[in-house]
């Protein structure tokens, strides 16, 4: 471990700079792969395009066959549907077990339409994978940390989404049957595809004038505008593609699924009628409970993400402003990973949830952090920022940024303009508009660049997840037989190895250290604040030679993150300290009493 | 056995009380009749065991619902009808602490009495869970605190229940333990000098004692009984104020399986009219007050179902009968959630508590007149007049363990209230209240929503049109939905549909249509449609409900 990086300052560095030091730091061992420049990988994906649960999971297969040795796998649970939910453990088995190290756990597309997490979280395992012979910190990443991923969290809202007609903001929902509008049905008046062309657009009727809601956009007839003041409509919109299926008077009022598995985290949940789609409780879906019982049952997870779509955002809790208040020493950890985070991710936003974005119960993110002490992102990938990398250019000026960056960079591939149709209650009308795969997802020439940079950032806060080293003990005769042994532990890492609120909460167990030695007793033990202050001496009131440690040791930022512990032990011989914690590794270290 | 069950308080009679090895003195039990005697023995003395329920249960036909975290299974028993559309539903559970028998034992009775036919399963389908907590209860009857659900880490060292009371004495019960102590926060009662008050600085008292739980350090720690066997109480585990990081609240809501069972049995089961919770909690005794618009932390009714909550409870409570004295409210519990969340209305009974209001026998002494007695003081007067034992006196430990405890502490002594005394009856009321509540369940029976439709009228307009109104009300005491259900939009409201023939249709107005919350005694709905109908055709209306009849009315004969 001599070439663990110092990344102390990285901060600072612009995200361009990042980029270099991440391609050069491999320089020493350049191999075959980056030969020459040219680029070989050793498991060919294309990542200009998406993929549907099980083509995505058949990525992950190709590179468990490349490299056996970084991939554990467990089936943590089916969908609603019955599609597999794989926990795809990543990281270098022959360094030791993967789950007794401290572990990112990064899942995609909760919504089953935000899509592109899933191919963020899969290119993630493969980029690290790619480079670990290159890289130096890839490979340190993938010796001493495990990524925990999950494809995605609604793989039968993402299948859905793909092979059924929908909009960019259907199919977010999983497909229980759910009674939307409580009329004793089930998802019994969905969308209809009415032109069967595969996407679910807008319906328009031409009336006579002054009749309508709307009219053209003189300068772009593809654009309906809500008529305004004195102005006269010639148009109705009437909604997305369907008819009455349930002959109640409504279109398209209870599709497939209606509920929101973003909302179904224990943290602030709230029921149905108070947080839209809650579901009946926490972890009521089959998807979230297993994700449930996985985190559950893996207390080393010491960071988050949970990919999204769509907006360019760096979320974080809490969720809401009345339930929790999130402690100070915790938000600047939050605040040096968002604020890196936004160097890295042009046009992307660290922002807080509540007050930035909308108030939100029982969210996933918000649960990690606030009932289980993770320290949790959410990303919003994809920006509509990123059209032009900056605003609309002059030539296009006077189009809105989507409708120029149809027309310009995509050849007007991304919509469908207005054509003739027949609908059972409205007679003739007109249907048309943007295919769902634009607007709240990259087009595909710029997938690579988005799941790259967003993956990456996942990386950038494994590397900052707690990473405690014991220094060697001190002994120091008082005389009469007594000893004050010391030791420091330090983290040189952002994230402490317990949150503040884990410590202020009492979550999970507090990390432990023990001193132990067959011709040792321990008399006292306990903390020292103040390194050249012994008499300032903490001892503890129960079982000192077994101390624990509620606040953990905290990471790097207002100077070093260290522990300084002492005990008055007497006796002679070996004797051994060892640390013990749920989100940073193990270690231990032996010294002597002559 | 199967068979004797049926008559489980016979069986009961023979059976000692509990495989789990309560100590049964040698005396006649309480005769069947429920007769009291001038001093009885305490419970759990009479009171049936885990075993008797089982079979008594399996006697009557109940399923298991669930199985408690220690294994056992959790029983629901279902009387009356079949469920059916329109036919209400009534689900009763009872225990969930684990401690409270007599919920338990009255809800047996009232399985008994429903078996038997009542009033109640005439007009409904009635859900009864006797034993809604077995683990715990099994506990409270061999003399321990109750055990809950899951294991959790009380003193979080890592080790889960590695430090549990310890009967010290051998007596078969886990009470208290009390040392002289100048640091102590506690004296003694003025009024019964067996009781332990804490010191009122205020009143320039110092502390003299300091009291913990009857047990010795098992893990070596420090401290005594600090990480008891099981940890999660049902009872803070529902997901309404449910209290994050609250240790025995649970790591998520509705973690264990018992609060689960019972959600999934309220939210799938759209025919509940009515819950009833049998346990410490009481809103019958001492009605709550309304509130409009109850938010997510309420523990208030809307004014509307307060209101059914007083009706309710005078009609059980008479005058200045006594009246039994709920609990405050625990957040997590499961009434509150039945009604703030699933929107149902909810009663509960604590069904008894010791009385207050015995005299002294014999002459007050000094301290007794100079000093008002506390609650606890004259619970305990009753409890010396009534029962053959209830408190056992404050006693040394005479040898061994005495030293396993004192850690170096002077005068350690053992002593208490026996467990269950002040939350359980003598056996001998269990009767009478199971034929109170067995009454007063049946005289629910009239009180449910029942639409009916006063007033249809067929106006014919010419040319085949037809103006039909019609007026659907309810008569019920309750309302077609509680005021919360309205707010929480859980439950599917009355549908009405005019269902035309081939040919017909409606000019105006919608072919179904949700009806309102119709409030009890005469909440009424108006509805009017245009029909255009051919010649000499039939047309119906129809009302469907969950849980307040289905209406069928021909329009044209």
């Amino acid at each position: 471990m001599t070439t663990t990086p110092n990344t102390r300052g990285f901060l600072r560095l612009p995200a361009a700079a990042l980029l270099a030091v991440i391609v050069c730091s491999g320089n020493a061992r350049l191999g075959a792969q980056e030969g020459g420049g040219r680029w070989h990988p050793q498991v060919e994906i294309a990542w200009n395009r998406y993929y549907t649960h099980a083509d995505l999971q058949g990525l992950m297969d190709q590179m468990i066959e490349r490299w056996p040795g970084y991939f554990e796998v467990e089936i943590i649970g089916q969908s609603w549907e019955g599609r597999e939910m794989r926990v795809y453990s990543v990281g270098n088995k022959a360094k030791g077990d993967l789950h007794q190290r401290p572990a990112m756990w990064v899942d995609g597309n909760v919504h089953g339409n935000e899509v592109q997490g899933g191919e963020a979280v899969a290119y993630l395992a493969w980029w690290l994978l790619e480079h670990k012979d290159s890289n130096e910190r890839a490979r340190m990443l993938l010796d001493t940390r495990t990524f925990y991923l999950l494809l995605s969290q609604n793989p039968d809202g993402r299948d859905h989404w793909f092979n059924e007609a929908n909009t960019a903001s259907s199919s977010r929902s999983g497909t229980k049957p759910t009674d939307n509008d409580r009329d004793g049905l089930y998802d019994e008046d969905d969308y209809d595809d009415l032109d069967g062309d595969g996407e679910i657009t807008m319906m328009r009727k031409k009336v006579a004038m002054g009749e309508g809601t709307h009219r053209v956009d003189p300068d772009d007839p593809r654009v309906m505008l809500r008529v305004t003041g004195k102005q006269r409509g010639d148009w109705l919109l009437l909604g997305r593609e369907g008819i009455d299926n349930d002959n109640d008077g409504r279109i398209n009022e209870d599709g497939k699924g209606g509920y929101d598995m973003n909302r179904n985290w224990p943290s602030d949940w709230q029921p149905p009628h108070i947080q839209y789609g809650a579901g009946d409780y926490p972890f009521s879906y089959p998807e979230t409970a297993a994700v449930g019982r996985f985190l559950a049952a893996h207390p080393n997870v010491a960071g988050t993400q949970s990919f999204h779509n769509a907006g360019g955002m760096i979320l974080r809790g809490p969720g809401d402003d009345t339930t929790v208040t999130y402690p100070a020493a915790d938000i600047r950890v939050y605040d040096a990973l968002g604020e890196e985070g936004e160097q890295m991710l042009p046009f992307y936003r660290y922002m807080i949830l509540w007050k930035d974005l909308y108030r939100v119960h029982g969210g996933f993110v918000n649960w990690t952090y606030e009932g289980l002490g993770i320290f949790s992102f959410t990303n919003e990938l994809w920006s509509r920022r990123q059209y032009f990398n900056g605003p609309v250019p002059d030539s296009l000026e006077g189009k809105d940024s989507t409708m120029a960056f149809n027309d310009s960079v995509l050849l007007g591939d991304a919509y469908i303009d207005w054509h003739a149709a027949e609908h059972p209650l409205y007679g003739g009308i007109e249907i048309g508009g943007y295919k769902r795969q634009h607007g709240r997802v990259a087009p595909s020439f710029l997938i690579e660049e988005m799941i790259h940079r967003n993956a990456l950032f996942c990386a950038r806060h494994a590397e900052e997840m707690p990473r405690v080293t014991l220094a060697q003990p001190t002994v120091e005769d008082l005389g009469d037989g007594l000893y004050r042994v010391e030791i420091v532990l330090e983290n040189d890492a952002l994230i402490p190895s317990r949150s503040t609120l884990a410590a202020q909460e009492e979550m999970g167990t507090p990390d432990r250290v023990t001193l132990s030695g067959a011709g040792i007793q321990v008399v006292a033990g306990g903390t020292m604040p103040d390194r050249f202050r012994p008499e300032r001496f903490q001892a503890v009131e129960r079982e000192p030679e077994r101390l624990r440690l509620e606040r953990g040791v905290p990471g790097r930022g207002r100077g070093p993150g260290q522990v300084h512990l002492a005990w008055l032990v007497t006796g002679s011989g070996d004797f051994i300290i060892r640390y013990q914690a749920e989100k940073a590794d193990d270690g231990e270290v032996s010294a002597r009493i002559e | 056995m199967v068979l004797a069950a049926l008559f489980a308080p016979a069986v009961a009679a023979q059976d000692p009380p509990s495989p789990e090895g309560v100590a049964v003195p040698e005396q006649d039990p309480p005769s069947p009749e429920g007769v009291a005697v001038p001093a009885q023995e305490p419970p759990p003395f009479g009171y049936r065991n885990l075993e008797v329920f089982e079979q008594s249960l399996l006697g009557m036909g109940a399923r298991e619902l669930t199985r408690s975290a220690g294994g056992r299974p959790v029983w629901l028993a279902t009387f009356g009808a079949a469920p059916a559309n329109g036919r209400p539903a009534v689900l009763i559970v009872a225990n969930l602490e684990g401690d409270r028998l007599v919920a338990s034992e009255v809800a047996l009775r009232l399985c008994q009495h429903f078996a038997a036919g009542s009033a109640l399963t005439d007009v409904a389908t009635v859900h009864v869970v006797p034993v809604a907590n077995p683990d715990a209860m099994a506990r409270a009857l061999a003399g321990k605190a109750a055990r809950r659900g899951a294991a959790i880490d009380e003193d979080r060292d890592g080790r889960n229940d590695e430090d549990g009371a310890d009967d010290l004495d051998g007596d078969g019960h886990i009470l208290q333990l009390r040392y002289p102590d100048p640091l102590g926060a506690l004296v003694s009662d003025p009024v019964d000098a067996r009781l332990m008050q804490e010191a009122d600085p205020e009143k320039g008292e110092g502390g003299a004692w300091t009291v913990e739980a009857e047990g010795r350090d098992d893990d070596g720690d420090g401290l005594q009984a600090e990480d008891d066997l099981g940890g999660v109480t049902l009872e803070a585990n529902f997901s309404h104020r449910w209290r994050a990081h609250e240790r025995d609240a649970g790591s998520f809501q509705l973690s264990e399986s018992i609060p689960r069972a019972l959600a999934d049995l309220v939210l799938n089961n759209g025919r509940l009219s009515l819950v009833v919770v049998l346990g410490a909690e009481d809103n019958l005794a001492d009605p709550p007050g309304g509130v409009e618009n109850p938010d997510h932390e309420s523990t208030s009714p809307w004014p509307e179902d307060a209101q059914l909550l007083k009706l309710l409870g005078d009609r059980l409570y008479e005058g200045d009968q006594a009246r039994p004295r709920g609990s405050d409210h625990r957040s997590g519990n499961f009434a509150d959630w039945v009604y703030f969340q699933a929107g149902l209305p909810v009663i509960e009974s604590a069904l008894w508590a010791p009385p207050l209001d015995v005299e002294a026998e014999g002459e007050a002494s000094s301290d007794e007149a100079e000093h008002e007695a506390s609650d606890e003081a004259k619970m305990l007067r009753w409890a010396d007049q009534a029962l053959t034992r209830s408190f056992v006196d404050w006693h040394a430990l005479e040898s061994g363990p005495a030293d396993d405890v004192a850690d170096g502490r002077e005068g350690v002594q053992i002593g208490g209230w026996l467990p269950l005394v002040r939350t359980n009856p003598p056996a001998s009321e269990l009767d009478p209240l199971g034929e109170q509540w067995s009454q007063f369940l049946d005289s629910v029976a009239g009180d449910f929503a029942q639409l009916s439709v006063p007033e249809l009228k067929m106006t014919p307009l010419g040319g085949g049109v037809y103006e039909l109104e019609a007026t659907v009300a309810n008569f019920g005491l309750m309302a077609t939905m509680s005021r919360m259900g309205q707010a929480t939009r859980r439950h599917l409201p009355p549908q009405v549909y005019v269902e035309l023939p081939d040919g017909g249709e409606i000019l105006s107005g919608a072919r179904v249509q949700a009806l309102g919350r119709l409030h009890g005694r005469g909440g009424m709905q108006e509805l009017r449609w245009l029909l255009r109908l051919p010649a000499d055709d039939h047309a119906n209306l129809r009302i469907l409900s969950r849980n307040a009849g289905e209406l069928l009315l021909p329009l044209i004969d």
